[in-house]
């Protein structure tokens, strides 16, 4: 009982950088949460993102208003005066996606036929994936207009056709198998635990422990009358108690995010296993920080290095979607990438199948099974030292 | 006058530290400040240096006032700071000359003043030692150079000794009276009466902020009325024979206990001889026989009633 | 000068918080450089495999979905038959296709798991040839005559080109946000390094601080010395880290590298600023201080986007006065606008701000120094 009161008095301590890491993990997990353009609480829809697009028309003829009127369909339009300082601005802080510029004589050209001479003008963030979206639709169309005013249609005539085609969709739906919930806000909200459970697993636990393992604190606590059995069993319900308090502030603000609605959800015991295999993973990683690290400055070093890789690696903020081949090679070396792979997974069932449970309770174990590897590490380097002062 | 400290006045919120203290120290003293645990000796050493904020009182530094800006009394004063204070990334040599360093701009001039200082403290064998590698004795001596190295005229050292093995304290004491005899005036705070009762030719006795008394061992031992005890081993003392003890001449004070009877008297002569008379008379056994002049803890517990060590 | 070059002594033994502020970008970078370097070359697009079922024959569609091409000898589907939807579904589930068309004559359906990019293309593929197919059969009603002329214009690639109006800058990826964020959380590391300045000149946070308050050499006089060596060991160990990312991890900073080692230099500059403002302003503890400083570059890093680069944004429409003062956003920002942009105006306006920033805060802990006596110590 005594370790164990120490336990928390010593993170009574560190309670402030506790605190920050706290804040920053809900800070993100909550504005990307509510900004995912994915995430919604209402069923998932097929529609795509409407981007902020602004049209200039320098050439002021029925071109622009035909664009306008198609694209304003779609997109939210942006009035913006053409001024490059302003434009790069406003794309700099992603207030517009996509600049596009009719030159003056564009439509004439394109209702002679003449099309090689004068081309649209765009300004872009580069690499922006929605912008390069937007530019092949309005490839798409543009397309299809010159090929109805090849056939002799009026500009009037084929914005107007082109409007009737516009609602003319495949329709989507989706996969019997599939929740709709998918995309909800618990979903998203959970893969960004692990970098909690890293952070905090190594301060929390990382950093006491080193205090426990200080040459002096050691030595007075193993010339005291406390048993080694009684040591371990303190500092071990200290870790633990410390982990469900993580774990509770993470459920309780899932069901603050889904309005209880996530703790009736037939998902909830996966994603509730699925998060207890990252703390668990997150506590072993504190445990080893705690024996190898020899003072808080490196534990602070650790902390950013080993949490920011795990997490940028294993899709916690870049989705795994985007990852080439090459790196999901890579990224399968740790634990987090399964961690969030399987949190898709759970995300997307609606009933379990046998096969699914398979891979779904497989990769939960995976993560577990890193969790004992490093804790069996942990384990051996004990030893060792112990070895070592004799 | 070196050091001249008038009407002191220094509180930590409700704690009084200083209560109107005053000092005045001759050039060419070994000053010692003498005082239990907490009785204001440091907090004297840190307004005297400027370094602690005070309410009221005068402070004068080779007749000049001490401001945090006076340089030029500063350049002239050498501090040995009761907690080790010096870089642990340093080695030794490093150490003496950074802070030396912070006196004498000259290079070649310090070079040499490094290399005394090393030699003054016997550090020759470690100058390549960092801190952490050097014992509580040795880094105390490094803690010395690194406050004398510049050669001040005026050195304040507070608690040097402080958990230093007794060869290391001895060295230090010699110091510090090695560099008296070149000419510095030393004030010295210590709570180990011996020591300052070995070195000091000046010696003030501080308690609860005030000083109490001030003087040369000597003078101090005469203020008070212990001229001496006289320690007996007796067998047995029946309660009649010690009132009669109490009854001889210069008498201040019996104690018996544990077969060993204490008897402090005042100045006088002939005490010894007539307490042994007097036992041989009433035939009590007596064995080994101690006598002791009053220590500066004798003064100590007479002005303020209370033991110097707690 | 003395003084100096001990400063930077010390700092090269103490190795902790130098040996951090190196290490962390570039394992870090390693890290981005894996992941990014991948990523920014366009996400190398491989064939989006797609099931089909069909419920009505349509041989052209089926050729068409087949033969499409994203791009020279490379095929956008491959395209799988399937005779029933339960056989889909379970190839969907095992993830051997993206999604399955249903296709009912010229009607079709599309079913996916979620929507994503491979999703999305199918669908656009759809869309279009559904369009295109009932654009057709207009003309082929209305102006019959001018079928060939329309078949010609839909089958020939020319059409309007769209001309990027190059912006100045040559990053081309949005990942190199995180480098710079990296650079920039590796400045403000140097807060450390300011806050043990901070600590050990004054006498009531250290002994040493104690013996260098009784020296006849001004505070000042002390205290910048410790800070111009710690900058200097700073600006050689970002040029160092920038090094790496340049020659190791091929970051193509284009003609920018000078800049961004200014930009390094200055970001060093208020992380150390930063540091020696808190050990001198704030009361408590060396450990809490501490923790207030780790506190303090950490946030400062996520609010620039360490964590997720897109922060900025949302700070920009909610709260924008953070992008404007916050160190790390304005390194990243300065980098990034010179990057992506080739803005050389936003660059000194961020650069400026980040050095009236450090001067602020240098002159703050200056001004709390001068207050030269001490209540306790």
């Amino acid at each position: 009982m005594q370790v164990f009161k120490t336990y928390f008095r010593l993170l009574n301590a560190y309670k402030g950088i506790i605190i920050m890491y706290f804040v920053i993990f809900i800070a993100v997990a909550l504005v990307m949460t509510s900004n995912s353009s994915l995430a919604t609480n209402s069923e998932m829809s097929s529609e795509v993102t409407k981007l902020d697009i602004a049209i200039i028309d320098k050439d002021c003829g029925t071109l622009g208003t035909a664009l306008r009127g198609y694209f304003g369909e779609t997109h939210n339009l942006i009035d913006i005066e053409y001024e490059e300082e302003k434009i790069l601005d406003e794309l700099y802080w992603r207030k517009i996606n996509y600049v596009l510029v009719i030159p003056e004589g564009l439509e004439e050209s394109l209702l002679n036929d003449n099309v090689e001479t004068m081309s649209f003008e765009s300004m872009k963030v580069p690499g922006m994936f929605e912008a390069d979206y937007f530019e092949a639709e309005l490839k798409l169309y543009i397309q299809k207009l010159t090929g109805l005013l090849a056939a002799g249609y009026s500009m009037e005539d084929a914005e107007e056709e082109l409007s009737r085609l516009q609602s003319q969709k495949a329709e989507v739906s989706f996969a019997s198998f599939v929740n709709k919930k998918q995309n909800d806000a618990c979903t998203i909200f959970f893969i960004y635990a692990p970098y909690l459970f890293i952070t905090l697993g190594m301060n929390g636990v990382g950093v006491i422990l080193l205090r426990f393992n200080a040459r002096d604190v050691k030595d007075r606590m193993e010339c005291s009358a406390l048993t080694m059995k009684e040591r371990v069993a303190g500092i071990s319900a200290g870790i633990l108690v410390f982990g469900l308090i993580m774990f509770a502030v993470i459920l309780v603000i899932a069901g603050i995010l889904s309005g209880g609605s996530i703790y009736a959800d037939m998902r909830f015991p996966f994603f509730l296993l699925n998060l207890f295999s990252m703390l668990v993973f997150g506590l072993s990683l504190g445990f080893l920080t705690g024996t190898v690290a020899g003072n808080n400055e490196a534990v602070n070093g650790l902390v950013n290095i080993v949490s920011l890789g795990l997490c940028f690696l294993g899709g916690v903020f870049v989705p795994q979607q985007f990852f080439s081949d090459t790196i999901v090679k890579v990224s399968r070396f740790f634990p987090t990438y399964w961690y969030v792979a399987t949190n898709e997974m759970i995300g997307e069932m609606k009933k379990l199948s046998s096969g699914l449970s398979g891979e779904i309770f497989s990769q939960i174990g995976l993560v577990f099974g890193y969790a004992l590897v490093i804790f069996a590490i942990t384990l051996v380097i004990i030893s060792s030292q112990k070895t070592r002062r004799k | 006058m070196v050091v001249k400290i008038e009407n002191l006045v220094k509180r930590y919120g409700d704690l009084l530290a200083l209560d109107h203290f005053n000092l005045e120290i001759e050039e060419g003293e070994i000053f010692g400040l003498l005082g239990p645990n907490g009785s204001g000796k440091s907090t004297t050493i840190n307004c005297l240096l400027a370094l602690l904020e005070y309410d009221k009182g005068n402070i004068e530094i080779f007749g000049r006032e001490m401001t945090p800006k006076s340089y030029d009394i500063k350049k002239d004063i050498g501090v040995i700071m009761q907690n080790v204070a010096v870089f642990e990334e340093l080695t030794v040599y490093e150490n003496i000359d950074y802070f030396c360093g912070l006196y004498v701009k000259d290079k070649a001039k310090r070079k040499q003043m490094v290399e005394e200082a090393i030699e003054f403290v016997d550090l020759k064998d470690y100058r390549k030692f960092l801190p952490k590698k050097l014992s509580g004795g040795l880094l105390r001596r490094l803690n010395i150079a690194c406050g004398v190295a510049h050669k001040p005229k005026l050195i304040i050292l507070d608690e040097p000794t402080v958990a230093v093995d007794p060869q290391s304290r001895n060295k230090i004491l010699e110091g510090i009276q090695n560099l008296n005899q070149e000419g510095a005036t030393v004030i010295y705070t210590s709570h180990y009466m011996e020591e300052v009762e070995q070195i000091c030719t000046r010696i003030a006795i501080m308690d609860k902020g005030k000083n109490v008394a001030i003087g040369t061992k000597d003078e101090l031992k005469a203020m008070i009325d212990l001229g001496e005890t006289i320690s007996v081993e007796v067998l047995e003392l029946p309660d009649e024979l010690k009132e009669e003890i109490t009854q001889l001449p210069h008498v201040i004070q019996v104690h018996y206990e544990n077969h060993l009877l204490k008897v402090k008297f005042s100045k006088g002569k002939h005490n010894l001889l007539r307490l042994l008379d007097l036992l041989k008379e009433k035939e009590a056994g007596f064995g080994g026989v101690h006598s002791e002049l009053p220590t500066l803890n004798d003064v100590f517990l007479e002005i303020t009633g209370k033991e110097l060590r707690d | 000068m003395q003084h100096f070059w001990y400063r930077i002594k010390m700092m090269l033994r103490t190795r902790s918080a130098v040996f951090w502020a190196v290490l962390f970008p570039i394992f870090l970078g390693m890290v981005f450089y894996f992941m990014f370097g991948n990523l920014g070359n366009a996400e190398q697009f491989s064939e989006v495999p797609v099931g089909v079922i069909l419920e009505k024959e349509n041989d052209i569609f089926i050729e068409l979905l087949k033969e499409t091409e994203m791009e020279e000898g490379l095929n956008m589907f491959e395209v799988y038959e399937y005779d029933s939807k339960e056989k889909a579904e379970d190839a969907m589930q095992k993830k051997e296709i993206c999604g399955y068309i249903l296709v009912k004559g010229e009607d079709f359906s599309l079913v996916v798991k979620k929507m994503d990019i491979s999703s999305s293309l199918i669908k656009t593929f759809l869309d279009q040839y559904k369009q295109n197919y009932l654009m057709i059969e207009d003309v082929a009603k209305n102006k019959p005559e001018q079928m060939e002329k329309l078949i010609t214009s839909l089958d020939s690639d020319e059409g309007v080109a769209v001309e990027n109006i190059s912006l100045k800058g040559q990053d081309k990826s949005p990942y190199t946000q995180y480098f710079y964020a990296l650079l920039a959380m590796a400045c403000l590391i140097a807060s450390m390094v300011g806050l043990e300045n901070g600590l050990k000149i004054q006498a009531d946070l250290s002994a040493v601080g104690a013996r260098r308050n009784v020296a006849p050499t001004g505070k000042m006089q002390q205290i910048m010395t410790d800070f111009f060596a710690s900058l200097f060991i700073y600006c050689i160990m970002m040029t160092g880290v920038l090094a790496v990312l340049v020659f190791v991890y091929k970051q193509d900073f284009g003609n920018n590298t000078g800049f961004i080692l200014l930009g390094t230099w200055a970001g060093s500059f208020v992380g150390l600023a930063a540091g020696n403002m808190m050990a001198v302003v704030f009361k408590g503890s060396k450990t809490k201080k501490e923790g207030l400083n780790v506190a303090f570059f950490m946030t400062s890093s996520f609010l620039g986007g360490l964590q997720w680069g897109d922060i900025t944004y949302v700070l920009e429409k909610n709260c924008s006065v953070i992008n404007r003062i916050n160190p790390a956003t304005l390194i990243v920002n300065a980098f990034k606008s010179l990057a992506v942009f080739g803005d050389y105006k936003q660059y000194a306006v961020n650069m400026i701000t980040l050095l009236a920033i450090g001067v602020l805060l240098l002159i703050i802990s200056i001004l709390k120094l001068r207050r030269t006596k001490y209540a306790s110590l």
